[in-house]
C-alpha cells in the first residue's frame, strides 16, 4: 500500500462526481486528462444501488445491482430520488417501491431497511461514501472534497440535504454544479463560444439553462428544471399499466408480484427494455408466467402507447424551455447552439421536440454520457486555482417568493439573481403583543410557485401593533444553499426562528438526524479499508447462500465447487486482514459470482420478454 | 478606505486596487460607487455586465476557495454579494431609475399609475383578467378561449402605452445624463418638475410591468400535471 495512503493531507484536490439517478460517475483529473474510479466490481459507470443487511454490512454499486434479486426488500434502487420523495409518492409506486416506510418524522421520508428507519439522506451518504472508497481505492489516495452535480430543480433544502449526505459519505469539502452547467462546461472545452441553451434530461430531471460561454467565464442567463419528468416515470407508467392489465386478465398476479418481491424490479428493467424496444423496432412485448397455469400474460405494445406516455412529459418540457426563454429576456431561437444531455435524448421525439421548442438542431448529443462529469471535473480544477478552466457565475436555480396578505405570492429573489444572492424583508405584527410572526416561502423552478417553507419568527418584543420592525434576511450561498436569519431592528436583537422545510429537515431536526446516523469512526485509513473490504466479504458470502438456498436453478455441481472453494479462501484471508490478499480474493470470488447471479436474474427476466 | 490587507488606501470599495484583496463590506456602499460608476441612467447595452464580469474575476469567492487565511475568503463572499447587489440594483433602466428616486428621497416607488391612453382601459382590463382566473380555478377552457381576443386587443394597447414610456424615460434620462456631466459627475441639482416627472413615469412603468406580466400568464392555459407515477 502507497505511504500516501496512510497519512491525510491538509487540503487534497478536488474529484468530480456525476451523481445521476440510476448511476454515479466519479473522476479526478490526470494532467489535462480525466482519470475515472471504477468500483469494486471494475465498473466505471456505477450503479446507483445500495444494500443494507439487517446484520450491518452495505453493498453498493455493481455488487449490490447483482445481488437486488436475491435481496429485493434490502436493496434500494436510485438512492437520489428519496431526496426529493415524499411518502405518498413513494406509496403510490406501490409494489415497484418493496420497502416500509417509517412516517414517524413529519416532512421526512425514512425507509425501514438494514435493520432501522434510515433517511434518504444517509442512504445517499452511504452511495457517496462507496463512491468515495472507490475513488480512493483507484487513486490511491484519500478523496474527502468533491464538486457534485445537482439537478436544476433541487430546492435550497434539498441541496441543504445533499450536502448533508455528502458530509456522511465521508466528504469534508463540498461544491456543486447543476447539471445543465456541467454539460455547458464539457460542451465549451471544444471551443464553442456564444450563448448556448443546454439541456439535461435523464432518469430523474428535467434541467435546462441558458449559457453564456466567454473566454474564462461562463455566465448563467437562466434555468429551469423539474422532477415531475423523467425516464424512471416512463418506466414506472409501463409497468403499472402493464401490471393493471395483468391483473384484469388473471387476479392472482397482484398478489405474485406482492410476494415475490424481484418480480416488480423485473417489471421495470423489463420496461426500460420495451421503451428501448418501441423506439428501434416500434413493437416490444412483456409478459409475466402464471405459475400453475402453464401459461404466460402478454400484452404487445405499440409505439403509439410510448408517445401517449411522453406526451405530457414533452409538453411539460416545452414550457419550461418557454419560461426559460422569457426569464432570460429572450425569444425562440436566440441562441448560438443546443446542447442535449441525459438518457431521455435517446428518444427522437425527445431531441426533436426540444430543437423545436429551442429553435435549433441539437450541436451536441452527449453520447457517453460523459458530459456532466467531464463539466463537474473542469468546476473541480478550477477550483483547484487550475487558471485554465473558467470562472462560472451561476444564477438561482429556482425564483424565491413571499405569500402575500392576499394570497399572490411576491417574487424576492428572480431565477436571473446572480450567486451568491441575498434579500432582506421587513415584516411587522398586527396585533397588540404579538409575539411571533409566520411567513410562507415559495419557490418556482418554471412552472408554478410551489411551497417551499414556513418560517416562524418567535420572542418578539412586547409592542403595540405594527410597532416592532422585524428584518428577516434570506442569504443564498453560491451552492444555492439558503440561511435565514431574523432581528428586531431598534433593538438589534435576534429573535427567535424556525424554518419548516414543506420536505425535509426542520432546523431542530438536523441536530436529531445527526445523533441517529452513527458518526464515521475516526480510524486509520487502511484500518476503514480493512474494515469495509471485510463487510463487502461477509455479503459476498451470504450471496452465495442465498444462491445455494434456492436449490434447482441456483448452483450447478462444479459451480458450486468452484464458489466453496473461493469463500472458503475468503474466510482465512479476512481473518488474516492483509489488504492486497483480500483485494485480490474478493476480486476471484465476484469473477466466479457474478455470472451465475447474472445468469439467475437474467432467466428471470428472459420470461417476462419475449425475444 | 484603508485595505484591510496591505493597509494602503483603496480607491476602489469591493477589491483592493493595490494588492488584489477582495475587501469585507460592512455598510453597503450604493451600488453605482461599489462597482466604481458614475450614476448615470444611459448605458450601452451590455456595459454594465462588463463592469460585473470584469470585477466577479477579481473577487469571486471561488477564486479563494483554498485560501490559507480564513478572512480572505469570508472577505469575498461579502465582497461578491455586494457586487451582485449593486448589479441587480442598477442593471435594467428601472431599476436605475428607482434607485436614483430613492437616493432623492423619494422613497420606494411602488405606486402603480395607470398610464395616459390606457384609463379607459383599465376597467375593462381588470374584468377580462379576472375572467381569466375564474375560468382557469373552474377549469372552464371554453372561456379562458373566449376571453382570449380582449387578451390580445389590451396586449397591443399595453404595448402602445410601454413604447410611449419608453421614449419618455429616454428623454428624462437623457436630461439626468446632461444634469450629471454639468456637475463634473457630482449628483446633479436636479429640479422638483425632473423628480415630479420621474415619480409619475416610474408608477406608470410598474402599473405596465405588472400588467404585461398577468396579460402573457393569461394567454397560458395551465399544464396538466404529467402522468402521475
Amino acid at each position: 500500500m502507497p505511504s500516501a495512503l496512510a497519512q491525510k493531507t491538509a487540503v487534497e484536490s478536488f474529484v468530480a462526481i456525476d451523481l445521476g439517478t440510476r448511476v454515479g460517475r466519479i473522476a479526478a483529473a490526470r494532467g489535462d486528462g480525466i482519470r475515472r474510479a471504477a468500483d469494486a466490481a471494475g465498473e466505471t459507470d456505477i450503479p446507483a444501488v445500495v444494500a443494507l443487511s439487517p446484520q450491518g454490512g452495505m453493498l453498493a454499486g455493481t455488487d449490490a445491482r447483482q445481488g437486488q434479486s436475491l435481496f429485493p426488500a434490502e436493496t434500494v434502487l436510485a438512492p437520489k430520488s428519496l431526496l426529493i420523495a415524499d411518502a405518498e409518492e413513494l406509496r403510490r409506486r406501490g409494489h415497484f417501491f418493496p420497502h416500509p416506510l417509517d412516517t414517524g418524522h413529519p416532512g421526512l421520508v425514512r425507509l425501514e431497511i438494514g435493520g432501522r428507519p434510515r433517511s434518504g439522506i444517509e442512504i445517499v451518504g452511504l452511495y457517496l461514501s462507496a463512491l468515495r472508497r472507490a475513488a480512493e481505492a483507484s487513486f490511491e489516495r484519500p478523496v474527502a472534497s468533491a464538486v457534485i452535480t445537482v439537478p436544476v430543480d433541487f430546492s435550497p433544502f434539498d441541496r441543504q440535504a445533499l450536502r448533508l449526505a455528502a458530509r456522511v459519505g465521508g466528504f469534508e469539502r463540498t461544491r456543486f454544479v447543476d447539471e445543465p452547467v456541467a454539460a455547458a462546461l464539457a460542451w465549451a472545452a471544444r471551443g464553442f463560444r456564444g450563448r448556448a441553451a443546454v439541456c439535461c434530461w435523464g432518469a430523474g430531471h428535467f434541467g435546462a439553462a441558458i449559457i453564456e460561454v466567454q473566454p474564462e467565464l461562463l455566465r448563467v442567463v437562466a434555468s429551469v428544471g423539474s422532477a415531475a419528468i423523467g425516464g424512471d416515470r416512463l418506466d414506472l407508467a409501463l409497468a403499472q399499466d402493464f401490471l393493471a392489465r395483468a391483473e384484469q386478465a388473471h387476479p392472482d398476479a397482484g398478489s405474485l408480484v406482492k410476494h415475490r418481491a424481484h418480480l416488480a424490479r423485473h417489471f421495470l428493467v423489463g420496461a426500460q427494455q420495451v421503451k428501448h424496444d418501441l423506439v428501434s423496432k416500434g413493437r416490444a412485448d412483456l409478459r409475466l408466467p402464471v405459475p400453475g397455469r402453464g401459461e404466460a400474460f402478454r400484452h404487445t405494445y405499440a409505439r403509439a402507447d410510448l408517445e401517449g406516455w411522453l406526451a405530457p412529459q414533452l409538453a411539460t418540457a416545452g414550457t419550461l424551455c418557454r419560461a426559460m426563454f422569457g426569464a432570460a429576456g429572450l425569444m425562440r431561437g436566440d441562441v448560438d447552439a443546443l446542447v442535449l444531455a441525459g438518457g431521455m435524448m435517446r428518444i427522437p421525439a425527445v431531441v426533436e421536440a426540444l430543437a423545436e421548442v429551442v429553435g435549433r438542431s441539437p450541436a451536441d448529443l452527449d453520447e457517453s454520457g460523459e458530459a456532466a462529469l467531464r463539466g463537474a471535473l473542469r468546476r473541480a480544477r478550477f477550483l483547484d486555482h487550475d487558471g485554465a478552466e473558467p470562472l462560472v457565475l451561476d444564477t438561482l436555480p429556482q425564483a424565491l417568493g413571499l405569500e402575500s396578505q392576499g394570497g399572490r405570492v411576491n417574487e424576492l429573489l428572480a431565477r436571473t439573481e446572480l450567486l451568491p444572492a441575498g434579500r432582506t424583508e421587513l415584516f411587522t405584527t398586527y396585533l397588540e403583543k404579538q409575539s411571533e410572526v409566520g411567513i410562507q416561502l415559495y419557490n418556482h423552478c418554471g412552472l408554478r410557485w410551489e411551497p417551499l417553507a414556513r418560517v416562524e419568527v418567535s420572542r418578539i418584543p412586547g409592542m403595540k401593533e405594527s410597532e416592532p420592525q422585524i428584518e428577516v434576511g434570506f442569504q443564498l450561498d453560491e451552492d444555492g444553499v439558503l440561511e435565514v436569519t431574523a432581528q428586531e431592528t431598534a433593538r438589534n436583537k435576534p429573535l427567535g426562528l424556525e424554518v419548516r422545510p414543506q420536505r425535509g429537515l426542520t432546523g431542530a431536526q438536523w441536530g436529531s438526524a445527526w445523533q441517529e446516523i452513527p458518526p464515521p469512526e475516526e480510524r486509520p485509513f487502511e484500518e476503514a479499508l480493512r474494515e469495509e473490504l471485510r463487510a463487502r466479504g461477509r455479503l459476498q458470502m451470504e450471496m452465495v447462500r442465498a444462491l445455494a438456498r434456492q436449490g434447482p436453478g441456483g448452483l450447478a455441481r462444479d459451480e458450486k465447487q468452484l464458489v466453496t472453494t473461493k469463500v472458503k479462501e475468503l474466510e482465512e484471508v479476512l481473518e488474516g486482514g492483509d489488504l492486497v490478499e483480500m483485494r485480490s480474493c474478493q476480486r476471484e470470488l465476484g469473477e466466479a459470482l457474478y455470472p451465475i447471479l447474472q445468469r439467475v436474474y437474467d432467466k428471470s427476466l428472459e420470461a417476462l420478454l419475449r425475444q | 478606505m484603508k485595505c484591510w490587507n496591505c493597509q494602503n488606501p483603496s480607491d476602489e470599495a469591493l477589491v483592493c486596487g493595490r494588492c488584489g484583496m477582495p475587501q469585507p463590506v460592512g455598510s453597503p456602499p450604493g451600488p453605482f460607487e461599489a462597482l466604481g460608476l458614475a450614476p448615470r441612467l444611459r448605458w450601452e447595452a451590455g456595459e454594465l455586465q462588463g463592469v460585473h464580469e470584469d470585477l466577479a474575476r477579481r473577487c469571486h469567492p471561488d477564486l479563494f476557495r483554498a485560501h490559507r487565511d480564513d478572512r480572505v475568503l469570508s472577505a469575498s463572499k461579502s465582497a461578491m454579494r455586494a457586487l451582485n447587489d449593486a448589479y441587480r440594483t442598477v442593471r435594467d433602466r428601472d431599476s436605475r431609475l428607482i434607485y436614483i428616486l430613492s437616493a432623492l428621497g423619494q422613497g420606494q416607488q411602488s405606486m402603480r399609475t395607470v398610464p395616459e391612453g390606457l384609463q379607459d382601459s383599465a376597467q375593462i382590463l381588470d374584468r377580462v383578467l379576472s375572467r381569466i382566473e375564474e375560468a382557469r380555478q373552474k377549469g372552464d377552457r371554453a372561456e379562458w378561449e373566449a376571453q382570449q381576443d380582449h387578451i390580445a386587443s389590451l396586449q397591443i394597447k399595453v404595448e402602445g402605452a410601454r413604447e410611449r414610456s419608453d421614449h419618455a424615460l429616454r428623454v428624462l434620462a437623457g436630461e439626468w445624463d446632461a444634469g450629471l456631466s454639468a456637475a463634473g459627475g457630482e449628483w446633479p441639482e436636479i429640479g422638483e418638475e425632473w423628480i415630479a416627472r420621474a415619480v409619475t413615469l416610474a408608477g406608470e412603468r410598474a402599473y405596465l410591468r405588472t400588467v404585461g406580466g398577468r396579460l402573457a400568464e393569461a394567454r397560458e392555459w395551465p399544464d396538466e400535471d404529467p402522468a402521475p407515477a
